[in-house]
This record gives structure tokens, sequence and C-alpha cells, in this order.
């Protein structure tokens, strides 16, 4: 055997070898890879999203243009709805609200994912996991995993990840019954090729500007002067973020079992907090009023989750 | 929709659309519309139906969508409360009564909530069906309200009347997504849901 013919036999074993070996990863060594694909690679396409009965079209791109992720979301469906992220900010355009939202975006080095808190066998206590067979969406091959939680606190899932990048191409949020909550899947979708490069299109790049809400950031904290007495089986405090305003500190508490998170947010009431529940697709949010302040807790969770976690949300003493 | 059009969405779903036609019916299909794509979604549900693939169902009938709005609440251990030392004072057979009292009252009951405030009825006492799942809004529920009101049940929007409340709720989940760090679970982007639901 010639020494070109040797080393394409090696080339294509190593290459059938690291195939074979991503296929036989286990559950949480997708889970991994899918972390970093999401965030490292550039990609482009079209997809469907459903919640309920609703199901929309979207365009999306995603770039990481000197290592500070860029993404555009369009809605193709209904009536006009973008978000643009951009690496000042994060603008949303919404219908009915007559204007833009402006949100400072997460710092690059600080986006990390809740599953890099959580020990194997944390996550274990919470969640059961297997890998089924491969299947193909957005013509492309998929390994399918499911995620069972073992209680009501939190979601399942049962994702589809690109063998070959990990992205998630399918993915299903369901309950403890097996119903779906909610789920996107990929129609169309190019990986790392010829992907439109978002920061072309000025005017959207110039709405994702820090603006003066955006600006009022929020300070480096301290200690929060709230706290959760009794968190649900699995989450933990991943992030506080705390803002100085002139009616008083605003609070942000971040927790997570690894997988599911959800927002606390303790401010001043001014007279137009939430009582009771809300929802926004498959987020819900889950409000009360505690003396002066108001309590809202958000996220993709079941809502028996925002109410445990609202009604145990008290000053630190 | 034309009859074509119904064709190639059905031979879509069943995956027999040849591999260099399928980035176009796709784009085709994105491109003929909601009605198109509402095709899309029913032809799915009947496929999976017929596959028996019950995880991965899309409900569309009035029944199931309510069943999705409302989160069950039976199998959740209920949070501890200050009235819980009064349980063993009572007898085995006041215990029903009194924890069905409970389920009505307990929001004045308990110190700290605030007119208003929303309460899950607490279940644990009651005796619970084994084939039927309780519901949390098995009374109708301050959500259910508002979208009666505002006569949008299907809506994917946050269910309130108070513009200046739903604009902060949109900038707070805006900030959860941001800085709730990334998963992927939810699709490779955080702010997916947000472009995604309208109300309609």
């Amino acid at each position: 055997m010639r020494h070109a013919e040797r080393l394409w036999v090696a080339v294509a074993g190593l290459i059938a070898a690291t195939a074979a070996q991503a296929l036989h990863a286990s559950p949480l060594a997708w889970l991994d890879r899918m972390n970093d694909a999401v965030r490292q690679l550039d990609y482009e396409g079209r997809l469907v999203v459903q919640s309920g009965d609703k199901l929309d079209a979207i365009y999306l791109v995603h770039r990481v243009v000197d290592g500070i992720e860029k993404e555009r979301i369009v809605s193709l469906t209904g009536e006009p709805r973008e978000v643009i992220r951009s690496d000042e900010a994060v603008a949303c355009l919404i219908p009915g609200q007559g204007r833009h939202i402006n949100v400072g975006r997460n710092p690059a080095n600080q986006s990390i994912s809740p599953l890099k808190g959580v020990s194997a066998a944390q996550l274990a206590q919470s969640y059961r996991m297997q890998t089924l067979t491969p299947e193909i969406v957005a013509g492309r091959k998929a390994q399918q995993i499911v995620i069972e939680p073992r209680d009501d606190f939190r979601y399942g899932y049962r994702l589809f990840v690109d063998i070959h990048t990990a992205l998630p191409l399918r993915s299903i949020m369901f309950d403890k019954s097996r119903r779906p909550v909610s789920q996107m899947m990929f129609t169309e979708i190019r990986i790392n090729e010829a992907i439109t490069p978002i920061e072309h299109d000025l005017s959207a790049m110039q709405l994702a500007r820090i603006d003066d809400d955006a600006r009022t950031a929020y300070e480096r904290p301290t200690e929060p002067a709230w706290r959760v007495a009794d968190l649900p089986p699995g989450f933990q405090l991943n992030a506080f973020r705390k803002r100085a305003a002139a009616d008083g500190d605003a609070e942000h508490l971040i927790f997570s079992d690894g997988l599911a998170t959800l927002s606390v947010y303790i401010q001043r009431t001014d007279g137009h907090g939430l009582s009771g529940e809300s929802r926004f697709g498959a987020a819900k949010a889950v409000g009360r009023i505690i003396g002066e302040h108001e309590v809202i807790v958000m996220g993709e969770v079941p809502l028996a989750t925002l109410h445990w976690v609202a009604q145990h949300v008290e000053p630190v003493r | 929709m034309n009859k074509i059009e119904g064709e190639q969405i059905s031979a879509l779903v069943d995956g027999e659309v040849e591999p260099e036609a399928f980035r176009n019916t796709v784009s085709r299909l994105l491109d003929a519309g909601p009605e198109a794509l509402d095709t899309y979604g029913r032809y799915r549900l009947i496929g999976e139906l017929l596959r028996d693939e019950s995880a991965q169902v899309v409900h569309v009938s009035d029944d199931v969508r309510s069943a999705l709005r409302d989160e069950p609440t039976v199998f959740v251990p209920p949070p501890p409360s200050p009235w819980r030392w009064w349980k063993p004072v009572a007898g085995v057979a006041v215990a029903a009564s009194v924890a069905t009292a409970a389920v009505v009252i307990a929001p004045q009951m308990i110190p700290g909530l605030q007119p208003g405030t929303q309460m899950i009825p607490v279940m644990t006492d009651v005796p619970r069906p084994q084939a039927i799942p309780q519901l949390v809004a098995s009374q109708p529920s301050r959500l259910d309200n508002a979208i009666s009101r505002s006569g949008s049940p299907g809506s994917s929007r946050w269910h309130t009347l108070d513009p200046k409340l739903e604009e902060r709720l949109n900038r707070l989940i805006i900030e959860h997504h941001e800085y709730a760090g990334r998963t992927g679970l939810h699709g490779p982007v955080p702010h997916l849901g947000v472009a995604s639901y309208e109300a309609r």
C-alpha cells in the first residue's frame, strides 16, 4: 500500500472512530457539547416554534465575531417581531410596545451555562437521561436525547442534536405527564458556511445600542437583601444582580437545577406590579406583594414551582 | 392553499421529499404563510398520532389547550405553612372538611400574604383521585379571568390588562433569558421565545 493510501485509510478510520464515539457518548457529554456549540458556531436557518396551539416560523442567524456573539431573530409569521443581540445590548421589537426594548447584554465571559454549576450526581437527582436512536431533522442526522424529570418541579426535554456539530435541531419540552409544553424545530439550517453577516444590517445594529433604560446597569453586588428560604429540590442560587434606583434597590436572583432556570425579581412596588400569574409562551410568571415590595418569579418551569418560590421569598434578617 | 401545496406539505411531513428538493420545499412552505404552517402542524399531529409518538404530539383541540394552560399540583409537596401546627389537634373525622375549607380561606389565614395575592389550593389533605389529576385552576384563576376579559383565550402573550406591567414583564423575561445562562434546551439562542409568540 502506498504512503498516500495508508494516510487516507488512517484519516477515514479516524473520522469513523470519532463519529462512532460521538454516537456512544453519554447524554451529559452531549449536553456539554451542545452548550459549547450554541455559543461557538456560526449558524443560520429557519425554524418553527410551537407553544400550545400556536405555531410560528422564525429566521435566525448567529455569528461569532472577534469572540463576541451576535444574533438576529426575525418572526416570519404575524406581526413583525425581531430580536437583535449586538455586542452592546439586546434590542427587541415587539408589536404594541410603541418602541423597542433594550436590555444591556450579559458580558461574553459571564455567558456560561448553568449546567457547569452542577455535578453529574446532582443532575441525576433531578433528571433521568438516556440516548435513543438517531433521527433525521432538517435533513441532518440528529442524536436523540430524552431527559425526564424525577418530580413535578421541572419539565423534561426531548432533544435532537446534530451528530456532527452538536447544535440542537429540535427540542421538545414536556411535563410530567409527557404532554408537550413547547417545542422548536429547524426546517433548514446552515452551519459554518456562507452565514449572512448580521453587522451589515446597520439599522438593526443601531437599534441594539445601550439606551437610557439599559444604561441603568446593575451594580456589582455585595450580598442579596432577599432570599428564598426554602428552594425546590435541586435548585441553587446561580447568579445575583443588584440595581440601585431612586426608590430603592432592585434585586435579580437566578436559580437553576443545572437545566431549568428561574429568576426572582424584587423591587419597591410602583402600583403596576403583577399580582397572581401570567404567561408568555412557555415562560410563566408569578407575582406577590410583600409589604412595600413586589416579587416577580419567572422562568420556563411549572407554575407550581414558581408559586413555591414566590411564597418563600423573604428579606434577609 | 391549492392541492399541490397540500401534497408537498404531506410529503415533507412523511419525509418523502427528495434531498435536492428539501430546502426549496421548506422555503415554499414558510413563504406560503400561517395557513400552510397550520396545515403542516395538523399533518404532523396526524402522523405522530398514527405512530403513537405521544411525547411529540402537537395538541390543537380546545380541551387539550385548556389542559396545557393549567398546571397539575397534586403531585407537588406543599410548602410548609404557619398553620401546619394545628393539624394534629384536629381529629381525623374533621380533617377532610377542615382541609377543604382551608383551600378556600387559606389566603386570608396565612400571615404575610396581601389581599389579591394568588394562592395555590393546597391539595394534600384532600382525597386525590388516582386517575383524574386535580388542576391548579379547578376554579377560574386570575389568569383565566384576564383571558376571558381580553377575549383572546389562545393568546401566547402575557395576559395582563396593564400596558406598563406588560412592558415591564417583557423587559424582565428578556433579562431572564440574557442572564440565566444558556443551555440550548429551548433552542440555540436565548431569546427565541420573545420573537416567537404574539397575541392574535
